[in-house]
């Protein structure tokens, strides 16, 4: 028997993997436009929100299932977010810190991992969270 | 913050997934409050309460500044 709790996790699953298949189209497309036809000004922003776009339905998928989950599993969530947040921002304003100090050139695709690096964390952080509680 | 949670499926012959259920939510949930890992919100108690028919007083037993001056 499939309870509802795995049923709103296997949908999650299902929404979070469509959003992100969908992305694994968009960056080539977004790569492609970008070197074909150069584009500027409005042009190149609205190309380069091709893929925040995906990224968007994900942060979507995510927040409905936070919204379905249980009160226990949405605190294990909520902390995990937490953590990844303090470990991602004080990560990123310390090596903002060193990049000026040091004289570092920063490459304007580097906050491209900020996200990345966000969910990578939480997920992290979801193992060690969870244990807590368990 | 104890419980009889525990005590009282064991009664009633409930599996925690039975408990859980019951209650609309995971089975872990259960789990972390039978253990004592986890201390339901308000709602979530009286709920409880309410499935085993009893006061939520007779389910959850506040911790006494004893237990809180150990716990720390």
């Amino acid at each position: 028997m499939v309870c509802e709790d795995q049923k709103s996790w296997r949908r999650y699953g299902v929404e979070f993997g469509g959003a992100m298949a969908l992305y694994t189209i968009c960056v080539p497309v977004t790569v492609m436009i970008s070197e074909r036809y150069e584009p500027e000004g409005g042009a190149a922003l609205a190309v380069a929100m091709i893929p925040v776009i995906p990224t968007m339905l994900a942060f979507w998928a995510f927040m409905r299932q936070f919204w379905r989950v249980d009160e226990l599993q949405r605190r294990v969530v909520s902390e995990a977010v937490v953590v990844a947040a303090a470990v991602v921002g004080f990560g990123s304003f310390a090596l903002g810190w060193v990049a000026a100090v040091a004289g570092w050139e920063m490459e304007t695709g580097a906050l491209l991992w900020v996200l990345p690096a966000l969910i990578m964390v939480w997920g992290v952080a979801m193992f060690f969270v969870k244990r807590r509680y368990s | 913050m104890k419980n009889r949670l525990k005590v009282l499926r064991a009664e009633r012959d409930w599996s925690q997934a039975d408990l859980a259920e019951r209650l609309g939510v995971s089975r872990q949930t259960v789990n972390s409050i039978e253990t004592g890992k986890y201390d339901p919100s308000l709602p979530l108690a009286f709920a409880v309460a309410a499935v085993f028919g009893l006061r939520i007083e007779d389910v959850f037993i506040p911790a006494t500044a004893a237990d809180a001056k150990a716990a720390q």
